[in-house]
């Protein structure tokens, strides 16, 4: 009596989430407006960029309503904000964090207006935001953004995972905005920045650069182990042009993320600096005095030698692939390399930073970002 | 455990499946004698399985009393019935190769401790067991690997191990070739001459007629006739049991059903 | 009677064997590491150096005697599981115990903090609730017998949980909590420190014992309902304690070192090719050789390379081989 009834109503639901899941996203007719112009094909306007997948799209006209998805949308935002044009051209933004937008609002206090998408948008809730730029941070395309070119929505990635990458998609951003200028004159901050590293590590060979243990923490090992990060991330990339020697990198592992290490490796390891990147759900103090305390850890060279550092960050790390990794590679340049780097002000630094790239007055940095930066690492 | 005979006796013993189910078994009455081989004869879905599980004490019957040795089956303590009754059942398909012995040693379980172990007296009581029916060759062998005539004289063997007084059998012969029947049907014998009570149910009326002392009809969950042997297997009443019209005849001095 | 009583004289030096070789595995692991050169460790380093001490005392023990414990978990639980089920393909993700206790470890990561305390305790609870689901479910179901109610109750809850991790994974951070909650599902040891091995011994030494002590029982709960009621009266009950004590003592591991596949499924299987189906001396020899098969592959997972290795990943990986291995063989053992 019973089992039949049940049967039927299950039969019901599963039917019902099957007409759902089979909804028409996808290939929908395109409609009239900017056209994705594939390579190959001819274009019709010399507007056109090459993104980080290396594809090639060409625009009708510039982008006014910009939406970021995908990956760290935040990166995405930082780097579109360091043009005058981002602010009024960002339309709207997935939300991935709450946390993750204490920043534009400062630089931006129309920031609120902005229209936040919920976490993992389908392509129809991008859509409907009407935008005619699609930004995410990928190298490789991702589901969400084939759906909307299919829709007539042009999109385009950002690498972002390393310098190179990173002022190529500079430059993009200055293709999208039409400003050039703008891009060169960040393309030259940062530049500058880098040729200042790099002359100042002339001539030092490679048994002469300490050994350096970059490692993200999340508690969740406890002290026993520890990450370390890929083989071509930013951090690795920072610790290099900085100056340093990561230890991760002479090991047989080719990995391209979070590489978990037990401490009897760091010991073995025994790195001369050890910089760490707590989960930014924890107190970062807390972390540092943690290691500082533990019996084993504190038996390691760099424990005793007092070359035990957090990673700096403000509102955002400074080890990410964003706009702040410049800052981050030019600290660790002056813990690294101390007595070659001793001219670098961190302090002022900061400060152009956020004023030529943001656009902030110093006396908004004092007050939001000042506070939260431990120039001294510990 | 000295085994005096067990009687067990039904008196209006009703039984149905949940408080609204149909009634499987009515009122049912009848004896069954100590030291004896009682056979449960009647077509499939008569409710002699059921019976055998209420005189296991595994379904709880609604009406009547079963009475074992005078004494309420209700009133003996769980311990003394797992001693008192063993059961053999139908099959026992286990999908791991546990070997002959390791499987009789089990008989020995109502009287060990909870977390016992089998020792010497066990494992005596448990030889003697696979000698007295004459498996012995069969001890490591795993059961898997036996034949099914095989597997039932060692299920007997069990039971025996368990030296209980009271033995049923469910349908002990029933997918057996001939010669294994036989050896069943003579261990069976065997067991009622050491004094237990035997009760196997059937659907071959010949089984019975070949051992039984006493027979139990069954037809629709009620007795049509409860009587020993001889007067028990009339053409009337098998007839009105299976629902075929047969014919008893007289061979070698027992009597033998053939159907039309 | 000779044969029987050789029979055990001969499991007993089996015993013997397996629990030598159980103390060279650990012994050996003891010296097997990456400090301070990567693989064999110098006995010298004990007295000689204060950071190999440390290491090997504070590191390397408890986590070679966490490997151990959950090797006998997951084995033992295993063996139980497959007679009490009837089944020789069933292991604790069956019953909504491993999945449970992923999906409390999921939800503790990307909703309650991340924090190990709580990671373990919703673990454990979870795997708790997906017993008790199992059997809530299983009672309420009215197709088969209780063996095939129960193990269609398990997959359901088992589903269930499954669906709801992948769920939570979904919604997580894939910058930060999903990279956190793979590698978690895939299981490792590598966060073990006396004080898990504080939390799990009182957990799981008083179960393991309650499996090694009932171990003869285990055979009567393997029978069809009707033969084990003939031969206890109470089954049921037998039954529950050792379902409560395999479920306990396994979610306190998994809650410390992650879903850890196979082993639960292989070594009572490997063990029964050794000393054959009687509960009395699978039970205990599974316990062995889980340990063991654990113990090495933990030690693979955190010497072979820089990196660790998920432990998840290499036990399935042996565990899938030599179960294809054993599934091609399938002879029936008659013993001679």
């Amino acid at each position: 009596m019973r089992p039949p009834r049940l049967a039927r109503r299950g039969l019901a639901i599963v039917f019902f989430v099957l007409l759902l899941l089979v909804h028409p996203w996808g290939p929908l007719a395109r409609p009239a407006g900017l056209a994705a112009a594939k390579s190959g094909a001819p274009l019709p306007s010399p507007n056109e960029v090459v993104d980080a997948t290396g594809k090639k799209i060409s625009f009708a006209r510039l982008p006014e309503r910009i939406i970021v998805v995908g990956q760290g949308p935040f990166m995405s935002m930082h780097l579109l904000y360091l043009f005058p044009e981002g602010k009024d051209r960002l339309a709207g933004y997935e939300e991935k964090f709450k946390v993750a937008n204490d920043f534009l609002p400062l630089v931006d206090p129309r920031f609120s207006a902005k229209a936040a998408l919920a976490t993992n948008p389908g392509p129809e809730h991008v859509a409907a935001l009407h935008p005619d730029l699609i930004v995410i941070k990928s190298s490789v395309p991702s589901p969400l953004g084939v759906s909307l070119s299919r829709l007539g929505i042009p999109t385009v990635y950002l690498g972002m995972e390393n310098p190179d990458q990173f002022l190529r998609d500079v430059r993009m951003a200055g293709l999208l905005f039409g400003n050039r200028a703008r891009a060169e004159e960040i393309v030259q901050f940062y530049q500058a920045r880098l040729d200042l590293l790099a002359k100042g590590l002339a001539g030092v060979a490679k048994e002469q650069k300490p050994r350096v243990l970059v490692m993200g923490y999340n508690e969740r090992g406890g002290k026993a182990a520890v990450q370390v990060p890929g083989r071509s991330w930013t951090q690795t990339i920072q610790t290099v042009t900085a100056g340093g020697n990561p230890v991760w990198l002479d090991s047989s592992q080719a990995s391209e993320g979070w590489t978990v290490i037990n401490f009897e490796q760091v010991a073995s390891w025994d790195p001369d600096k050890i910089f760490i990147i707590p989960a930014f759900t924890l107190d970062r103090r807390e972390v540092l005095k943690s290691f500082k305390a533990d019996p084993q850890w504190r038996r390691l060279k760099a424990a005793r030698n007092n070359e035990m550092w957090l990673f700096p960050s403000d509102l955002f790390g400074w080890d990410s692939p964003e706009p702040r990794w410049i800052l981050g590679m030019m600290w660790l340049a002056t813990k690294i390399f101390p007595e070659r780097f001793s001219q670098i002000d961190i302090k002022e630094e900061v400060y152009r930073f956020f004023g030529t790239m943001f656009g902030m007055e110093r006396a908004v940095v004092d007050a939001a970002i000042m506070p939260l930066v431990m120039l001294e690492g510990r | 455990m000295t085994t005096d005979g067990y009687t067990i006796e039904l008196r209006e013993v009703s039984f149905g499946y949940g408080p609204e189910g149909p009634v499987v078994l009515k009122k049912l009455s009848g004896p069954i004698p100590a030291r004896s081989i009682t056979a449960l004869l009647g077509p499939n879905g008569s409710g002699k399985t059921t019976l055998l599980h209420l005189l296991l004490g595994l379904l709880a019957h609604k009406e009547g009393d079963i009475l074992v040795s005078g004494k309420a089956l209700d009133d003996y303590s769980p311990r003394d019935m797992k001693r008192l009754i063993g059961l053999v059942p139908q099959e026992e398909s286990i999908p791991f190769d546990l070997s002959v012995f390791e499987y009789v040693l089990l008989g020995r379980a109502p009287h060990l401790r909870l977390l016992a172990l089998p020792k010497e007296e066990d494992f005596k009581i448990a030889l003697n067991a696979l000698e007295t029916i004459g498996i012995t060759p069969l001890r490591d062998r795993s059961l898997p690997s036996l034949s099914g005539g095989e597997r039932q004289l060692v299920m007997i063997a069990r039971v025996l191990t368990q030296e209980s007084a009271i033995l049923l059998l469910d349908e002990p012969t029933s997918h057996l070739d001939l010669a294994n029947r036989r050896r069943v049907l003579q261990v069976m014998q065997l067991l009622r001459d050491m004094g237990k009570t035997v009760v196997f149910s059937t659907h071959d009326p010949n089984a019975a007629a070949g051992i039984a002392d006493h027979v139990l009809m069954l037809r629709d969950g009620s007795i049509l006739v409860a009587a020993p042997v001889r007067e028990a297997f009339t053409t009337r009443n098998l007839s009105d049991t299976y629902g075929v019209e047969v014919e008893v005849i007289e061979m070698r001095n027992r009597p033998m059903v053939l159907p039309f | 009677m000779s044969t029987y009583r050789g029979r055990v004289q001969s499991v007993r030096r089996m015993f013997l064997w397996g629990t030598l070789i159980a103390i060279v595995c650990l012994a050996g692991s003891f010296f097997l590491g990456r400090y301070p050169e990567p693989y064999l460790t110098p006995v010298t380093a004990l007295w000689d150096n204060e950071m190999a001490r440390s290491v090997l005392l504070h590191l390397r023990l408890p986590r070679i005697l966490a490997a151990f414990l959950l090797g006998m978990t997951l084995s033992a639980a295993g063996a139980v599981f497959q007679m009490i089920f009837r089944n020789p393909l069933v292991e604790a993700g069956l019953l909504g115990v491993s999945q449970g206790a992923a999906f409390g470890a999921s939800l503790a990561i990307v909703a309650l903090g991340g924090r190990t305390a709580t990671i373990q305790i919703c673990a454990a609870l979870f795997a708790f609730v997906g017993l008790g689901g199992s059997a809530f479910l299983a009672r309420r179901i009215r197709l088969g017998d209780w063996v095939l109610r129960l193990v269609l109750a398990g997959i359901a809850v088992s589903a269930l949980y499954t669906a709801g991790a992948g769920f939570l994974k979904y919604l997580a951070d894939p910058l930060r909590q999903l990279p956190d909650i793979t590698f978690w599902l895939l299981g490792g040891l590598w966060g073990i420190t006396w004080l898990d091995i504080g939390q799990i011994v009182p957990v799981v030494v008083p179960c393991l014992a309650v499996l090694h002590l009932m171990r003869w029982r285990l055979n009567l709960l393997a029978m069809e309902d009707e033969t084990s009621f003939s031969l206890t009266s109470s089954a049921g009950r037998e039954r529950f304690v050792m379902l409560l004590a395999a479920v306990a003592a396994t979610a306190a591991v998994v809650s410390k070192a992650g879903q850890i596949g196979w082993v639960g499924l292989i070594v009572p299987h490997m063990a029964r090719r050794v000393v054959g189906s009687d509960a009395q001396w699978t039970v205990p020899i599974s316990m062995l050789f889980g340990g063991c098969f654990v113990l090495l592959c933990d030690d693979l997972a955190r010497t072979l390379l820089t990196g660790e290795i998920p432990l998840g990943i290499l036990t399935s990986f042996v565990g899938a081989a030599l179960f294809l291995i054993l599934l091609m063989r399938r002879d029936i053992k008659v013993r001679a």
